[in-house]
């Protein structure tokens, strides 16, 4: 199984408690906290790819937009030259953006609803800081909230977040179907969720946003009492999306909840794989930043997959 | 092996505990919110586990722990074969209770057959000794080995009509035990433990060594009904009104009792009442005419399992009403004493039948039949009034001269400093100061006592305008002061009688004390105090005793002259035997009435009503585990078998040959239940999780 949980730790990076953060309030400040602490500890790091790296000059050729002729060079050498980036430019970055009553569970204080709002966040924040559109989806039963790509639409996609609150129960297919009929330009779909449902569904799901092109990533997030279950006591556990209660005596059924929580994650990551789907998983007791670095890690190998 | 406390057996019920809290706590879990059921959902659920024990070991060990502690605190004790060698030489006092309530249903009999149980277990060579208790103790036989003669003593006994004092029986056993040089000593107390016959004080402890034997003859049985109390309440013409008090001691409501007033030995009129579980209640007989002379009475229920207490006699004699001699002044006012009339018609204990006379005119034959006399702002005529007046307080008669404007210094200073027991000065008048109060009181005096407690009584809102200064002489106490420091009542004895004087009026014209509340209740308390008054004693409670002089001379004198025979209840006849100084005392074991009367005549027989008392009739006991841990302590008690009646058995001390076995029992329950600790530590800690949350 391929349950790479995004927490190990990163040379030149620094690691920001979620918890920490979550005291600061401010959506935009976690986010610009995060991502400048970030990329400042990111100097010696060989993975500088962000797209106002200059990467090279060209003579201009005919049909070339005029906006990104190097007008300093024309002064000096009084030719035309094409001024050349790393990395890809105004691209689509979409967050869907799981609200639904499952992530409202937190064990230590942060629920993973606030977790994936810090991430998103910070992700949209690197993003719009790179010139992308960004946009974003939040997603319940249907769509909640919709915000499309654009490169204004940083504060929309915050605000967005903020707003989301998990008060519906989660169906991944219908939302996202629409979100992947919504998107006509193609771009990065990054997912944020728990992917509480059957894997078949969730591929389904995420199957069509491929389908339609999309570059996906999933953070798959848990917090860790699903990983761990640490109960030890009898007791009823009470469903968060149905309100079904179930009466579980965990010590005996610790065993075999985590061989079947593992199962579920090693299959989802297995089929998404197959698919050319990113899945990450993430416990919600893991850095921001290190998460961060997960994605530039997968953003770095798909540019360099593109260019080959 | 025996037991102290062999009631905290019933702690096995414990075991229930694990077992119960095994079942109950799974299915009465919290509920914990989860993300989704879905994996929960899937794990085979496996019911069987909810009531299989997982770990048998643990739950024997914890089992086992409560079976320990609680055979820890039944207080086990083994009795070396070194010990039943030596029995052979035991020295046993048996207590016997003969206090009225053992005449409660089957218990006498059920007493005496412990008693004889207990001589049964005697070896030969074995001593036995007999002591009775009730309010007192008696060594009935003295340790002897002829059994035969204890249990002959045994046969004439029954029980009486005194209370119970536990104390006294295990005294007076412990001290004949002391004597002893045997080994093994004991004390088997056969009682019923009645609560009320127990004072834990721990004033009473036996000798190291002697082990006490409670023998309990209480049962759950209580049903009781007994006459408390009856009071008296003057009617009109003569007539009376008595209020009976029905207590119920028992657990049960007692509907529809008759209650009979007998008067004379004739049945006068029966009431039906009905009285609460563990209450009481009154019953009236209104326009009851009591014959000259008084009578017998008694107040009788219907017999019950206690007929001791089912009977109340009393001496039913009429309260005669105190004289009173009010000699006022001839000059001024002719209402002066209009307050002080007012004030003692009211009231009946006593009762007060007030005479107005002029002071100027005083007849010595007016004073022969007053209990008492107020001297109201009278002046004296001349010294013969006064020295009358002074024979007669000096015979025993009471005196309150209230001092006004007819108050003469002068003449009080020629003829009366003697009776007034102070220097009469001149009159003070503070109307001007817009009056003074009342600054001091001596509340430990009779008088005021009853004023003592705060909202008793609130003499500072009196204000004094006028009032006589005065000079206590020596022998004269001050009861109350003014704001000045000046006396308001001052007291001193003349022969056998009292005097008190109060400085100002008794009515609103120098002071406003008449308006006050506290006017009434000062009025009667003053004519309580001069005239010695005591409530008449209608009965006296079984195991008290009555003084022969006053009884027989009418109160006169504790002196007495001539031969006196008693006739108890039961119409025995004996002689009283005269103290050779000071008051003869008669004591009154038998409930009844006893009649004292003259040897040969010359004299009046007088009638006492003896009533068992009423703490008798409250049957709750208390447990014999506290009376016998007071004795012998609980450091020191030790268990012993055998208790017929359930009662535990203790030894005082360490015994040679016997072994208490509490402390190892409660060493190894510590030992088993640090075992599981560590066993259920290691056993349920939780174990490290797999896969996922292994590789975070």
């Amino acid at each position: 199984m391929r349950a790479k949980i995004a927490s190990r730790a990163v040379p030149g990076t620094r690691f920001l408690d979620p918890v920490v953060l979550s005291r600061i309030g401010n959506l935009e400040l976690v986010a610009r906290s995060v991502v400048e602490g970030f990329i400042a500890g990111l100097h010696s790091s060989p993975f500088l790819g962000l797209s106002l790296d200059f990467a090279a000059h060209r003579q201009y050729e005919p049909g070339d937009d005029i906006r990104k002729v190097d007008w300093r060079v024309y002064a000096r050498t009084d030719r035309y030259y094409i001024k050349e980036y790393e990395a890809e430019t105004n691209a689509n970055v979409f967050f869907a953006f799981d609200a639904s009553r499952s992530m409202g569970y937190g064990s230590s204080g942060l629920t993973k609803l606030d977790y994936g709002r810090y991430l998103t966040a910070c992700l949209a924040y690197l993003s719009a800081s790179q010139r992308d559109r960004v946009g974003a989806a939040v997603l319940g039963e249907g769509l909640v909230d919709y915000i499309p790509p654009s490169v204004r639409h940083r504060r929309l996609v915050l605000s967005a977040l903020d707003r989301a609150r998990p008060e519906e129960a989660g169906d991944l297919v219908r939302p996202l179907t629409q979100v992947a009929e919504s998107l006509r330009r193609r771009g990065m779909v990054i997912v944020v969720s728990d992917l509480y449902a059957e894997p078949d569904r969730v591929v389904r799901a995420l199957g069509a946003l491929r389908s339609k092109g999309q570059d996906v990533i999933v953070f798959h997030l848990l917090d860790p009492d699903e990983v761990e279950f640490p109960f030890d006591t009898p007791r009823s556990f009470e469903d968060l999306e149905t309100g079904e209660r179930l009466p579980v005596t965990p010590e005996e059924m610790r065993e075999e909840y985590l061989e079947l929580l593992e199962g579920h994650v090693g299959e989802l990551a297995k089929r998404l794989t197959e698919r050319r789907i990113d899945h990450e998983l993430v416990v919600t007791s893991t850095p921001l930043d290190a998460v961060l670095f997960r994605y530039l890690v997968h953003r770095s190998r798909r540019l360099k997959a593109k260019r080959g | 092996m025996s037991f102290l406390t062999p009631a905290f057996l019933a702690g096995l019920g414990l075991l229930l505990v694990p077992v119960i809290i095994h079942l109950t706590q799974r299915q009465r879990s919290e509920v914990t919110a989860f993300p989704s059921l879905m994996f929960l959902r899937r794990v085979p659920f496996k019911t069987s586990n909810r009531r299989r024990i997982r770990h048998p070991l643990l739950f024997a060990l914890r089992c086992l722990a409560i079976v320990l502690l609680v055979l820890a605190f039944t207080r086990p004790f083994a009795r070396g074969a070194e010990t039943n060698a030596g029995e052979g030489a035991r020295d046993v006092v048996l207590v016997l209770d003969t206090s009225a309530s053992l005449a409660y249903g089957d218990r006498w009999p059920a007493a005496i057959a412990a008693a004889e149980a207990a001589l049964a277990g005697l070896a030969e060579g074995d001593r036995a000794a007999l002591v009775t208790f009730s309010e007192r103790a008696e060594e009935r036989v003295a340790l002897t080995g002829d059994l035969l003669h204890v249990r002959t003593a045994l046969d004439g006994l029954e029980p009486g009509a005194l209370g119970t004092r536990l104390e006294s029986g295990i005294q007076l056993a412990g001290r004949i035990l002391s004597e002893s040089d045997r080994e093994t000593r004991e004390v088997v107390l056969i009682s019923d433990f009645q609560r009320s016959g127990w004072e834990d004080e721990g004033r009473v402890r036996l000798p190291d060594g002697v082990t006490l034997t409670p023998r309990s003859l209480a049962d759950d049985r209580d049903a009781n009904l007994a006459v408390a109390d009856v009071r008296f309440t003057s009617g009109e013409e003569g007539r009376v009104r008595l209020v009976a008090r029905i207590a119920n001691m028992g657990g049960e409501t007692a509907s529809g009792v008759p209650v009979s007033l007998e008067l004379g030995g004739r049945t006068i009129a029966t009431r039906d009442v009905t009285v609460e579980a563990r209450g009481a209640a009154t019953v009236a007989f209104d326009d009851v005419a009591l014959p000259e002379g008084g009578s017998r009475g008694r107040l009788a229920l219907p017999d019950d399992a206690l007929p001791v207490d089912d009977a109340l006699h009393f001496l039913a004699t009429p309260d005669p009403p105190l004289e009173v001699l009010v000699l006022e002044g001839s000059r001024g006012r002719t209402d002066r004493s209009l307050y002080i009339e007012r004030a003692l018609a009211v009231g009946e204990s006593p009762g007060a039948s007030t005479t107005l006379r002029p002071a100027a005119q005083l007849d010595p034959a007016w004073l022969a039949p007053a209990g008492a006399v107020i001297l109201n702002d009278a002046d004296l005529a001349g010294a013969g009034a006064a020295g009358r007046l002074a024979q007669w307080v000096e015979a025993g008669g009471g005196l309150l001269i209230v001092l006004g404007s007819n108050a003469d210094p002068g003449a009080w200073a020629a003829a009366g400093e003697a009776l007034l027991g102070a220097r009469v000065g001149e009159i003070e008048d503070r109307t001007s100061d817009g009056g003074v109060r009342l600054a001091w009181l001596d509340y430990d005096h009779p008088v005021f006592e009853l004023f003592a407690t705060p909202r008793s009584g609130d003499f500072s809102e009196a204000r004094f305008f006028r009032f006589h200064g005065v000079e206590p002489l020596e022998g004269t106490r001050v009861l109350a002061r003014l704001e000045g420091g000046e006396p308001a009542l001052v007291e001193h004895a003349v022969g056998e009688g009292r005097v008190l004087v109060w400085t100002s009026t008794l009515d609103r014209f120098w002071n406003d004390l008449a308006l006050q509340p506290v006017f009434l209740p000062f009025v009667h308390r003053v004519l309580r105090h001069v005239t010695r008054y005591r409530e008449p004693e209608r009965w006296v409670t079984a195991g008290g005793v009555v003084e022969l002089g006053p009884l027989v001379t009418g109160g006169v004198s504790s002196t007495v002259d001539g031969e006196w025979v008693l006739v108890t209840p039961g119409g025995d006849r004996r002689p009283i035997e005269k103290a050779a100084e000071g008051p003869t005392w008669i004591p009154l074991e038998e409930t009844g009435f006893y009649q004292i009367e003259p040897l040969e005549g010359g004299g009046r027989a007088v009638a006492v009503a003896v009533n068992a008392s009423l703490e008798e009739s409250d049957l709750s006991p208390v447990p014999p585990e506290r009376v016998v841990e007071a004795v012998v302590g609980a450091e020191a008690a030790a268990p012993e078998t055998e208790s017929a009646t359930g009662a535990a058995d203790a030894v005082a001390g360490e015994t040679p040959g016997r072994r208490e076995l509490w402390w190892p029992l409660l060493l190894l329950a510590a030992l088993v239940l640090v075992a599981e600790s560590v066993l259920a530590n290691r056993w349920t800690r939780r174990r490290p999780s797999a896969g996922l949350a292994r590789s975070t």
